[in-house]
């Protein structure tokens, strides 16, 4: 192999290259080769055969491979292997079609075995094969193997293409491994000579010296796999003795969430966690797609965010929620709003009519329906979408009507189900709630969403809380940061230390600003930056009604985050009802803005965090960079020295116009800069002509008076350079 | 490092099939695969203190086109076969910019030299320089590999093709008074300052060439034969200074090979005419005017051999005060200064100049008259 860069001028001709052709065989060369190409054949169909095994008569399927081996050698031996093999290829062809549909059927058998192999998910499965199958199983097999022993026949012998070597063995041990299969030793070793002699640069025609090399590789592998199997392998025993717990990981662990896992987050940080079904602090950081969720549709323009319940808690585990059976509380929202909206209408004159409400399922979990509060569903709901006639609270506590009252039966079991809480579990909790005893509602209410924004920052990378730490405690007094799943956890269990029944409910909200109107009606896509988690607390007046604890967050204002897109929806649709703006004045005054400066610190933070890890990243580039041109610089000869000098004088001032090579140079370039003398540059210069037209060789000394000046003229250049160009000088350039 | 990387990726894959699968013989594959790192790394360092290189020609002058034998002897002290074996053997022309170069690899067997022979065919006239500027020994599977030195440098020097040009010298020429300090070893002539040497007394000899003092010694009359003063009356004047640009890559080559060219045959015509003649340059290394004597068909090879090993230089310098204030012989009845510029100067007057690419065809019948 010869790589050859040419002078214009002067031709080399390499005398002892063998002519190409096959005049540099040696049967030593040959039967090694052949060697190598037959253990990577018998090799593969071993560990094939082992794996899947296809038909009984192996020693048949062996001479037959034995056969192409053999098939390939003499086509090789022969010279212009190529027409041979073409021309043995049209009675290979007849033969073929002769048996066609015996191939297709063995083709079908192997293919079923292979299947059956991989069902049976790396347990050893018998097949059973029919006699005249066996046949066609047989003919079809060795096809297969005629066309892949001409690809290991080419990468081993004919062009020694290891890359090919290795992807054609390659494939067969993947394949096994990928169904489960561990490939067979003594296989895998064969397919190990024929690579170690590929690798070892084995050809036919390599020199003596490469033929020996390659026997020894093979020879010392032999060794050093027996060295490795007797010795090797009981040391590195104890290096894999967790093995298992290993292999549980890698196969727990996706890659790519990992990666995805590692790329920095700029999502939104007021957006709230996703839907977990009740679990809680099991994910090391939230994760939006940006994907639409839900579709909410409605007749008229709602006045305050639409929470839509999803999962519903009721039993607090110290690790998740667990819900409950709870159908009369369904029973209950129809019996009540399908009569209540005939009431509101006699009372209001039939001036009120509840909204429509239609809410279709993106991409949102389809274990649960995502019902709005306060509504009644509609009978032609179906899997994708529901409809419901929904009631704005502000408008039934317009109506004063405590119609709850008569629902006893479920007050009780309410009162069963919802006010349960881990006493033991919680005792820092339970003493703070102790130490301030309140009574009403309200004041209650007040007290926990007020409390729990004092003791708590809103923060989405809060990651996985510690195993052995009781979940809401370690939030509340060690953590201190959390999102709203913890958040509603805390509130909801204060609530029921309070005696308020109260249930932990995960779904969607729907700000106002989320709304937009197209064809009449007003439609909010809602993605999964949306999904949320609050508390819901049950009076008997008003039945459940959501509490809002996580800061940011309050019922009937609007998000913080989407102020914007409201403001620019107010400003496009100057035609939006009276109450829109109503709204968002209101929404503004409602809006608890410390946890958003906290969040949006916690932000800005990160990325000054990731800016000065990123501009400390290019600083050590630079830096290497500098370093690697530099050293290529100190290997340069005199006449590299000097392209790089004038490089510098140029950029010192010099003019492009001015040739070195002319007799008035050193005088020119001394009257230019001042800081060096004619004389010096005339050495210079003859310095240089010499090395152009000179003895090739110069002296280290010369070499050494040349570098000092070039470093002489950098430094004086330099410091005369503006402040740009300075860095140019240094960092881009690096001439110094 | 290609290799190396291959080869950890095969690593890394035998250690995930060991984690992955329940089979124990992963391990052994894995003991294995570091086993043979390990080995590789010795059979590499043990392989390259075995290996010697050595450059040689033994052709240290040659025409152009004509193949001059380069050969690169490699040696392998040890019992172990040397598979792989990576050289760089770089060449340069002084007249070039840039070198060239030819990496092959090659294998030699245990205890054993191998010879890479290469012929080397130059169009151009002028020093080659070879080298070999990098050796490296590998492992077998090419997975480590050490570097060996070799500071050996061969050089040879092309000659350049010598055109018949017809020279013509003319009476002035002839004639003209000689007045040199060195004297001919091989003619007695006239010069009475200068002995050549002492013989017999001979019938025709004249009784002023007896040497008295000697022939009272000898008892028998023996005479003085005086010796020829050497001089020449023809200078040919090589000015070197180079004060072109260098428009292109390779135009230096052919500038200095037609340079050379018209040197070597205006001093070979001046020697077939019959003309005596001195070929002088300046040597910037030295800061001497040097000088050669062409009288014969050796003197004018030499000559070139000579002054092949000149390099042009920036500076103006004045080559004839020079060589006058050097060698006193400040009378010549014809001076020729050839430049760089390829100009054929004859006492202050341009008499021809030649295109650097045509140079040869300008030579062929060239009347040059001294």
């Amino acid at each position: 192999m010869t790589k050859k860069n040419r002078l214009p001028g002067i031709e080399m001709i390499r005398q002892d290259t063998k002519a190409k052709g096959k005049t540099g065989y040696t049967w030593y060369g040959i039967l090694l080769s052949f060697s190598c190409f037959l253990c990577g054949l018998i090799g593969c169909v071993g560990a094939f055969l082992d794996a899947f095994p296809v038909s009984s008569n192996h020693k048949t399927l062996y001479i037959g491979v034995l056969v192409i081996a053999v098939f390939y050698e003499v086509i090789w031996l022969l010279h212009k292997f190529w027409r041979w093999l073409l021309l043995l290829l049209l009675p290979l062809t007849t033969i073929l079609q002769y048996f066609f549909e015996d191939i297709k059927k063995g083709f079908i058998l192997i293919s079923n075995s292979i299947q059956i192999v991989i069902s049976s998910q790396g347990n050893n499965s018998s097949i059973e094969i029919m006699a005249d199958d066996e046949k066609k199983i047989i003919i079809s097999f060795l096809l297969i193997t005629f066309l892949w022993a001409g690809v290991l026949w080419f990468s081993t012998m004919v062009r020694c293409v290891r890359t090919l070597t290795v992807f054609s063995l390659g494939s067969i041990l993947t394949g096994i491994l990928a169904v489960g299969q561990v490939p067979v030793f003594w296989a895998v070793c064969l397919m190990l000579f024929c690579c170690l002699g590929n690798f070892a640069g084995l050809s036919v025609d390599a020199s003596p010296a490469r033929q020996k090399g390659v026997l020894l590789t093979i020879i010392a592998g032999f060794a050093l796999l027996a060295m490795g199997d007797l010795f090797a392998e009981p040391y590195l025993e104890t290096c894999f003795k967790d093995k298992e717990q290993v292999k549980t990981r890698i196969q727990k662990t996706s890659v790519i969430q990992e990666l995805m896992n590692s790329l920095p987050k700029w999502e939104n940080p007021y957006a709230s966690g996703g839907i977990g079904h009740g679990e809680l602090g099991q994910v090391e950081r939230i994760t939006f797609s940006g994907n639409t969720a839900l579709r909410v549709t409605t007749d008229e323009f709602p006045k305050e965010t639409v929470y839509l319940r999803g999962y519903i808690g009721a039993d607090y585990t110290g690790k998740s929620w667990d819900t409950v059976e709870d159908t009369e509380d369904e029973q209950i929202a129809v019996s009540i709003f399908s009569n209540k909206r005939q009431e509101l209408k006699m009372l209001y004159n039939s001036n009120i009519e509840p909204f429509r409400m239609d809410v279709i399922r993106e991409n949102a979990s389809p274990k649960y329906q995502y019902r709005p509060y306060l509504s009644m569903p509609l009978e032609d709901a179906d899997n994708k979408q529901y409809s419901y006639w929904y009631f704005p609270r502000s408008i039934l506590e317009n109506t004063n009507i405590a119609y709850m009252n008569t629902w006893e039966n479920y007050w009780t079991f309410v009162n069963e189900n919802y006010l349960s809480y881990p006493e033991e579990q919680l005792p820092r909790l339970l003493a703070q709630c102790r130490e301030h005893p309140l009574e009403s509602v309200d004041e209650i209410k007040n007290y926990i969403v007020s409390g729990l924004d004092q003791m708590a920052v809103y923060n989405l990378e809060v990651g996985k809380f510690p195993e052995d730490e009781e979940f809401t405690e370690y939030f509340l007094y060690e953590a201190k940061q959390g999102y709203c799943s913890h958040f509603a956890t805390a509130a909801v269990l204060m609530f029921r230390m309070y005696g308020i029944p109260a249930r932990y409910v995960e779904g969607y909200i729907a700000p106002v600003s989320d709304f937009h109107k197209k064809d009449g009606e007003y439609t909010a896509n809602i993605t999964d930056k949306r999904a949320h988690a609050w508390a819901e607390i049950y009076t008997q007046d008003g039945g459940w009604q959501p509490v809002e604890a996580t800061p940011g967050y309050s019922i009937g204002a609007d998000l913080p985050g989407s102020r914007e897109s409201k403001e620019t929806e107010t400003q496009t649709n100057s035609e939006k009802p009276q109450e829109t703006s109503e709204a968002e004045t209101e929404s503004e005054k409602n809006i608890n803005k410390a946890p958003e400066k906290k969040a949006a610190g916690l932000n800005t933070v990160i990325k000054i965090g990731l800016c000065i890890s990123g501009t400390f990243l290019l600083i050590v580039c630079i830096h290497l960079r500098r370093k690697w041109i530099l050293r290529r610089r100190k290997k340069k000869n005199v006449r590299e020295i000097f392209h790089d000098m004038y490089e510098v004088l140029q950029m010192g001032g010099l003019t492009e116009e001015v040739d070195c090579q002319e007799a008035d140079f050193p005088a020119f370039a001394a009257r230019h800069f001042t800081w060096m003398k004619e004389q010096e540059f005339a050495e210079i210069m003859n310095l240089v002509m010499r090395a152009n037209f000179g003895r090739g060789v110069m002296k280290t000394e010369e070499i050494k008076f040349m570098r000092d000046n070039y470093r002489y003229i950098c430094n004086k250049v330099y410091r005369n350079l503006p402040g740009m160009k300075k860095i140019i000088f240094r960092y881009c350039k690096v001439y110094y | 490092m290609k290799s190396k990387f291959v080869y950890f990726v095969l690593v890394l894959v035998t250690v995930y099939i060991a984690i992955m699968y329940q089979d124990s013989k992963a391990i052994a594959f894995l003991g294995f695969e570091l086993l043979l790192f390990i080995c590789m790394f010795f059979l590499a360092w043990y392989l390259k203190r075995g290996i010697t290189v050595h450059l040689e020609s033994k052709l240290p002058i040659a025409g152009k086109q004509k193949a001059v034998p380069v050969k690169i002897y490699i040696k392998n002290r040890h019992r172990l076969p040397a598979a792989q074996i990576l050289i760089r053997l770089v060449y340069e022309n002084d007249y070039s910019y840039h070198s060239g170069n030819e990496t092959f690899w090659c294998s030699v067997d245990g205890q054993e030299e191998k010879i890479l022979h290469y012929d080397m065919l130059a169009e151009y006239c002028g020093r080659i320089h070879f080298s070999i500027s990098k050796i490296k020994v590998y492992d077998y599977l090419k997975l480590w590999s050490f570097p060996i030195k070799c500071k050996e440098e061969i050089q040879i020097s092309i000659l350049p093709d010598i055109h018949e040009i017809i020279a013509s010298v003319s009476e002035h020429t002839r004639n003209f008074p000689i007045d040199g300090e060195e004297y001919d070893p091989r003619q007695s002539g006239d010069d009475p300052s200068e002995i050549f040497q002492t013989r017999e007394f001979r019938a025709g000899d004249t009784l002023q060439r007896v040497h008295w003092k000697m022939s009272a010694k000898t008892d028998e009359l023996i005479t003085k034969e005086y010796s020829k003063p050497i001089g020449c009356s023809v200078l040919l004047l090589l000015d070197l200074h180079f004060n072109k640009k260098q428009q292109n890559y390779g135009n230096s080559f052919l500038q200095m090979d037609a340079f050379w060219e018209i040197a070597a045959s205006v001093s070979y015509g001046l020697m077939t005419a019959g003309c005596r003649h001195y070929t002088a340059w300046f040597e910037e290394e030295t800061g001497c005017v040097g000088r050669q004597y062409v009288q014969e068909e050796a003197q004018v090879y030499e000559m070139i051999h000579r002054a092949l090993h000149l390099t042009p230089y920036l500076q103006k310098y004045e080559l004839l005060s020079g060589y006058q204030a050097e060698h006193r012989e400040a009378h010549f009845s014809t001076i020729l200064i050839l430049n760089t510029d390829l100009q054929l100067i004859k006492n202050g007057e341009v008499i021809a100049e030649f295109p650097k690419d045509k140079a040869s065809e300008m030579l062929n019948g060239l009347l040059l008259e001294v």
